[in-house]
């Protein structure tokens, strides 16, 4: 049979071969638009996450080590002012009575001397306030407290599994990306090629590349 | 079918005037649909580029923020503090012992004197050695101020006081979102783009195609241009 495509079928009736590759023209259109909007939605998503992993990691840093120098000067000057008391005792102890009289005098000034210094040590250590003149960040670091650290660390986990998710879900969707490009120059062969054998070829190779990319765009999205 | 080569051109026809008018309303509607599916992916691309920096600058600024804080903390609470510490005992031990002092006799008293300004002594050398031991950081019951120490350290770098990593992080969280809407406004204009490939395989249905593809196309496009006022 002789057919003419542009007016042969009702006023310009297409062949079944013009039909599918202006089909697969159009749904590959539609596809890359989806699949690029998986990919920029993946992409913006494991970024974040990547960067609040990042952030999350300064923070377990910081709190860390802005938190450690105030604890161990406290812990520093409370054990010099307890040491005082002690060593004073221990010299009245192991003194004879020649030396009794002035070690005891001194353990008393000692003593006297070491109930200040917890206090004074106490006080120089303290937490600042918010009327301290200290910023609040760093307040906030110098009261970081291990527990809540362990619960920074968590969030930090979660955050880099789900950067790794979403990267995943966005190497997938660059996949089907690539393969709805190779759809559109296997399309664009066909188109030229005609409806002989090797066109056909090319359109069906089209079809299973763009059912490809379509499968694999959806197998991102359970991510 | 003939058993002709199907691809041999067929020979040309002169197109009916009605479908000629189609034809290029159809070569309209794909070259727009491409044009404002660029625009909208070229637009997105360059949001998501400035959020990406964004995202960078946020980070960046926290890592400055964490050295100078941390290196602060430590300059105060290890360097200076100690020497700060130093002279507390000293001070202090020196006080009780010339208040011990002042009810002793003899050898003793003297003793407690001497010991008294051993200390004193020590205290005076030290604290040559921090700021944070200075009068200006003197407590009244004792001891020195780290927090006020603390606090003028830190206003040496005033910049890295006003650093709020937190800005930079949710401006990028909203450009990466602009993007991202953005891209997914080329999927009507993709289903303009289909319509109007569809429009050339069924010639019969091609005004209605040509019409759902306009609808998307001009949906797309307003999508676009809200997207650019309100967000």
């Amino acid at each position: 049979m002789d057919l003419d495509v542009e007016t042969g079928l009702g006023g310009g009736e297409k062949t079944a071969f013009q039909r599918w590759l202006a089909v697969l023209v159009g749904v590959a259109a539609v596809a890359a638009a989806l699949i690029a909007t998986l990919e920029a939605d993946a992409d913006r998503r494991e970024e974040h996450a990547f960067v609040r992993g990042s952030r999350l990691s300064l923070d377990i840093f910081e709190g860390i080590a802005g938190a450690g120098p105030r604890t161990s000067l406290q812990a520093r000057g409370l054990e010099q002012a307890l040491s005082l008391n002690v060593e004073a005792t221990a010299r009245v102890a192991g003194s004879g009575p020649e030396l009794f009289d002035l070690q005891a005098a001194r353990a008393a000034a000692e003593s006297k001397a070491s109930d200040r210094l917890i206090q004074i040590v106490e006080r120089m250590t303290a937490l600042p306030g918010p009327d301290s003149g200290v910023d609040p960040h760093t307040r906030e670091i110098l009261a970081a407290d291990p527990v809540i650290l362990t619960e920074v660390v968590l969030e930090q986990n979660a955050q880099v599994d789900s950067a790794e998710r979403f990267g995943t879900r966005q190497d997938r969707a660059i996949f089907a990306l690539s393969l709805v490009a190779i759809t559109a120059v296997l399309l664009g062969l066909a188109g030229v090629m005609g409806e002989g054998r090797p066109g056909r070829v090319a359109l069906i190779v089209a079809a299973i590349s763009l059912a490809a990319a379509l499968g694999w765009g959806a197998a991102a999205l359970p991510l | 079918m003939s058993d002709e080569d199907p691809r041999e051109s067929p020979p040309e026809r002169a197109t009916p005037p009605e479908r000629e008018g189609t034809d290029t309303w159809v070569a309209i509607l794909l070259a727009s649909a491409a044009v404002v599916a660029a625009a909208l992916g070229g637009r997105a691309a360059l949001l998501s580029d400035r959020g990406s920096d964004t995202y960078t600058a946020a980070i960046r600024q926290h890592a400055q923020q964490a050295a100078s804080t941390v290196e602060n903390i430590r300059y105060v609470y290890d360097d200076e503090a100690g020497f700060a510490l130093r002279v507390t005992i000293s001070e202090v031990r020196a006080e009780a012992l010339r208040e011990e002092a002042r009810g002793a006799r003899g050898l003793v008293r003297t003793a407690l004197l001497e010991e008294a300004r051993a200390q004193e002594q020590v205290a005076e050398i030290v604290s040559g050695a921090s700021l944070a031991a200075t009068d200006e950081y003197r407590l009244e019951d004792g001891g020195y101020d780290l927090a006020a120490r603390l606090a003028d350290v830190a206003a040496e770098n005033p910049d890295l006081l006003e650093v709020d990593p937190d800005a930079p992080e949710e401006e990028a969280f909203e450009l990466a979102r602009h993007a991202s809407i953005a891209i997914s406004a080329t999927v009507p204009v993709s289903l303009a783009f289909m319509f109007g490939a569809l429009s050339q395989a069924y010639p019969s249905r091609r005004r209605w195609f040509l019409y759902a593809g306009s609808a998307f196309l001009v949906g797309g496009f307003i999508f676009g241009v809200v997207l650019e006022v309100v967000l």
